[in-house]
């Protein structure tokens, strides 16, 4: 008796104390600045202590072991990070299924398009020392860039109708995929940049630049959001602001202070037992070497002339856990600080403007170098607003979550539907353990 | 069975009733804290003390050096607080590429528009007084301007078509540049304001009330933002409602208790070796002393609020940081919060404010709003900075520049005497060198 009426006295005060604490809240600007929470270092940490349900992670475990299970890919390593701390390390399956090796947590992966976010990070690097803003012209540090033409379409002989480009494309336009540029489209823009090998990373990047600088774009700058190969023209503008080669500089500045010890443009002859081999369903849907892919049936082990800055890196899943730490603990890791806190902030925060954003798909917007999820109900996916992430071809993918304090990175080597399927089973598998 | 009412007598519950009662006064004054920014009376500290890593910031001296080092700027003063701290001084180069003398921080600027900002404080002062509201009509203050024309292009004979305003521009209009005033140049409206010498500063502010009254309006009030006349207009209303010359005003309520004292609408003669002189460079890229741009050593008889001051940035970092601090330093209150709150605010229409983000003239940039005599970068990632939202900030013609983050709560004044694009390329420069150094 007595302990319910003291239950009743406590709660108006503590309802008071709640009320007093949400008007103590923020002042009426909207605080943007990342909330501080303590600098990771990714030492171990059981999951109950960090927010995790252990049972509930069990999940994630036996999701990804039926993933290889189930013959969809060959073998997957995964991580898990949450308030600073690694709380999940798994590998299953094989790197190859013709020599079995097991994989493990130290196997090596071409990630392709998760070198897109450090080319961007060197960016951002060389964006602190003043060396380039957002609303400046390519061409001022691209002069090869000052006249460029735009594919409109063709003229009725077929050849191209082309129109001079209104201005020239903008850092922040090339930095978030609206410049214009193309890729690997099989319209008329990117069947020439095949035709004229644009991106051979055994040719130097000026290459690359003086073979563009003859093609033309396929819209107009700042007019659509096109992927594109934009990022190897920023490793290409690392290389010139900074006047040391590309692959020196993401080296020398990221990957040892960073302790990134197996990242890098090839694998080393000696650690080649160690790389896990892309993969595809052959016509009777069984796992086989995907022998068109580099890191197939061959490996790069040797850097190589023209690293691209696209998606040329090797890497592994504790080396690319320790790059998203960084970002999640707002720039720093281990006592080494690549970036300010604002700066990670510019790059998880969409830099789309309207015309190119209303290009994008429904809820997801684009940062520098990174995508980011404004709207996660539209996007109809698990983690909140804010998270913002990237994937690779070959399968590999990562998300860094900085509402919640956490960040997943998954690697396999894969080409086909199972990229999708395990990297969004991920999503759900991650988000139902976190109960704190 | 006990009685609702006895249970409070009880003990236990007493005395946690007491920890709720000191809980909630420590949360309340905790609060408080919260709410208002550390107070800084601006002494100097260590950067590490407030969250500026020592080694990033090298940069920005560095960075400002090579500006000096490479010919784009004669000299450049540059104040950093945070925290309420003075975190970074610095002077490089120098007043004048003739005399050689050093620039140092006691060096004096034109500060041209960063005189407008002055101006806003002023008038809200007044509004704090109950003289005006933003909703009220300009003519309910100024008669002058009840009917008012508005240009609306060229008739084929080459005679100026006008109409009459649809209404009087209010005054929120005029704090906020969307009144549709011009500020004169090679346009229409502009050039009548040139041809009719409407800023004289031999003249009276009410010399220049009564031409504006007979020139027609760029637009109709409220449609477009537009940079303008309309803070020499609020300098006036400063006169008008407080009874007192402008500068009189200004010297006596917002720089004497600031302590702002080299800070006036002339350089006394005596402190003229102090003064900065205004540099261009010529199409070689030699610096060379800019024409016409003497530094005045009388007061002028007619004192321009839009334009007109002359100020150091150890002055103008003490008007930045009773802005940071809530509207008070050192003991003397200007202003209070919520009248800051307003100034920094975005206080543009729509239609003016569609204008001002997609627009071209000076002032106008994707992601920015206008306060009350501020530019408030509404969205920083549209705007392509790396300034915070919420930040207010503005510049003089001279290159003078500045910028408040209350989220950050920072600011930074920067001082040189230049004409042409390198002033635009230092402040951008200034903007990725201090928050790539801001650490926690």
């Amino acid at each position: 008796m007595d302990r319910a009426l003291t239950h009743g006295c406590h709660f108006p005060s503590l309802v008071m104390l709640a009320v007093l604490a949400a008007g103590a809240g923020p002042s009426l600007v909207e605080p943007v600045v990342a909330q501080e929470f303590a600098s990771g270092d990714l030492s171990p940490a059981n999951p109950a202590a960090v927010g995790l349900s252990s049972e509930r992670l069990r999940r994630l475990d036996v999701g990804m072991q039926r993933m290889v299970d189930d013959g969809k890919v060959a073998g997957v390593v995964t991580m898990l990070a949450r308030n600073g701390h690694l709380a999940f390390v798994d590998a299953a399956g094989v790197q190859d299924v013709e020599t079995g090796t097991p994989m493990s947590p130290d196997s090596i992966f071409l990630i392709y398009s998760m070198t897109k976010p450090v080319t961007g990070v060197a960016m951002m690097m060389l964006y602190e020392e003043g060396k380039w803003r957002l609303n400046d012209p390519v061409s001022k540090y691209i002069p090869e860039f000052a006249n460029l033409e735009v594919h409109m379409g063709e003229h009725v002989d077929g050849s191209p109708a082309l129109e001079a480009a209104s201005r020239s494309m903008t850092m922040r336009e090339l930095m978030t995929h609206a410049a214009g540029l193309d890729y690997f489209s099989d319209g008329p823009v990117g069947r020439q940049y095949r035709q004229r090998d644009v991106l051979n990373p055994d040719t130097p990047l000026q290459t690359m630049i003086d073979k563009l600088a003859a093609l033309p774009l396929r819209s107009q700058p700042g007019t659509s959001y096109y992927y594109s190969i934009a990022v190897d023209v920023q490793g290409y503008l690392v290389e010139k602001l900074s006047g040391q080669p590309f692959d020196e500089f993401l080296l020398m500045r990221i990957f040892e202070p960073l302790g990134m010890v197996d990242t890098g443009f090839f694998v080393p002859a000696g650690e080649i037992d160690r790389a896990a081999r892309v993969h595809r369903l052959d016509a009777s849907g069984q796992l086989s070497l995907d022998d068109a892919s580099e890191g197939g049936r061959k490996v790069r082990t040797l850097p190589p002339a023209g690293p691209s800055g696209g998606a040329g890196l090797y890497s592994t899943a504790g080396d690319y856990l320790r790059f998203t730490q960084m970002l999640l603990n707002g720039g720093e890791f281990d006592g080494q600080r690549l970036l300010s806190p604002r700066t990670v902030e510019m790059m998880r925060t969409n830099h789309q403007l309207e015309e190119p954003l209303s290009t994008m798909t429904a809820g997801r917007g684009w940062g520098l170098d990174f995508a980011v999820v404004l709207d996660a109900a539209a996007a109809g996916e698990p983690y909140p607003d804010g998270t913002y992430f990237w994937s690779g071809a070959a399968g590999t993918w990562f998300w860094i979550d900085p509402v919640s304090d956490l960040t997943f990175v998954g690697m396999i080597q894969h080409r086909g539907d199972s990229r999708r399927e395990i990297q969004g089973l991920s999503r759900n598998l991650v988000y139902q353990a976190l109960i704190h | 069975m006990r009685r609702v009412e006895t249970f409070w007598f009880d003990l236990p519950v007493m005395m946690t009733r007491a920890l709720l009662i000191v809980g909630l006064a420590v949360l309340l004054s905790v609060s408080a804290l919260a709410q208002e920014p550390v107070v800084g009376e601006l002494s100097l500290v260590d950067p590490a003390a407030v969250g500026l890593s020592p080694e990033r910031l090298e940069r920005l001296g560095a960075g400002m050096q090579r500006m000096v080092d490479e010919g784009k700027v004669a000299g450049v003063v540059t104040m950093l607080t945070r925290d309420g701290h003075l975190a970074f001084v610095d002077a490089a180069g120098v007043q004048d590429v003739e005399t050689g003398t050093p620039m140092s921080v006691d060096t004096i600027f034109q500060i041209y528009s960063m005189t407008k900002p002055v101006t806003g404080v002023a008038m809200m002062m007044l509004y704090e007084e109950g003289k005006w509201r933003l909703n009220d009509p300009v003519s309910k203050y100024i008669p002058e301007f009840e009917h008012l024309q508005v240009y609306v292009g060229e008739s084929p004979d080459g005679s100026r078509m006008l109409e009459p305003a649809n209404r009087s521009m209010t005054l929120r209009e005029l704090m906020t540049h969307s009144g549709g005033f011009d500020y004169g140049g090679d346009d229409p409206v502009g050039r009548l304001y040139d041809a009719n010498n409407v800023r004289d500063e031999d003249e009276t502010l009410q010399s220049m009330i009564e031409k504006l009254s007979r020139l027609p309006l760029r637009s109709q009030p409220g449609t477009d933002f537009y940079y303008s006349i309309s803070v020499d207009v609020q300098g006036y209303l400063v006169e008008k409602l407080s009874g007192q010359p402008f500068d009189e005003f200004l010297l006596t309520r917002i720089f004497e208790p600031l302590g702002m004292d080299d800070t006036a609408f002339f350089v006394p003669a005596g402190e003229l070796d102090r003064a900065a002189q205004v540099h261009r460079r010529t199409a070689s890229g030699q610096l060379v002393l800019a024409e016409n741009r003497d530094v005045r050593t009388l007061p002028p008889t007619a004192a321009f609020g839009g334009h007109g001051l002359y100020s150091t940035a150890g002055d103008y970092v003490r008007f930045t940081q009773m802005l940071l601090n809530g509207g008070h330093l050192d003991g003397h209150r200007l202003l209070s919060p919520r009248s800051v709150e307003m100034m920094r605010t975005n206080q543009l229409l729509e239609e003016p404010l569609q204008t001002m983000q997609f627009g071209s003239g000076v002032g106008t940039g994707r992601g920015r709003g206008f306060g009350l005599d501020f530019s408030i970068v509404m969205d920083a990632a549209a705007a392509g900075d790396p300034l915070a939202d919420g930040s207010f900030w503005w510049y003089g013609a001279a290159g003078t520049w500045f910028w408040i983050d209350p989220v950050s709560n920072l600011a930074f004044i920067g001082m040189i005497q230049n004409l042409g694009p390198t002033s635009g390329e230092i402040r951008g420069l200034s903007h990725n060198l201090v928050y790539q150094a801001l650490v926690h």
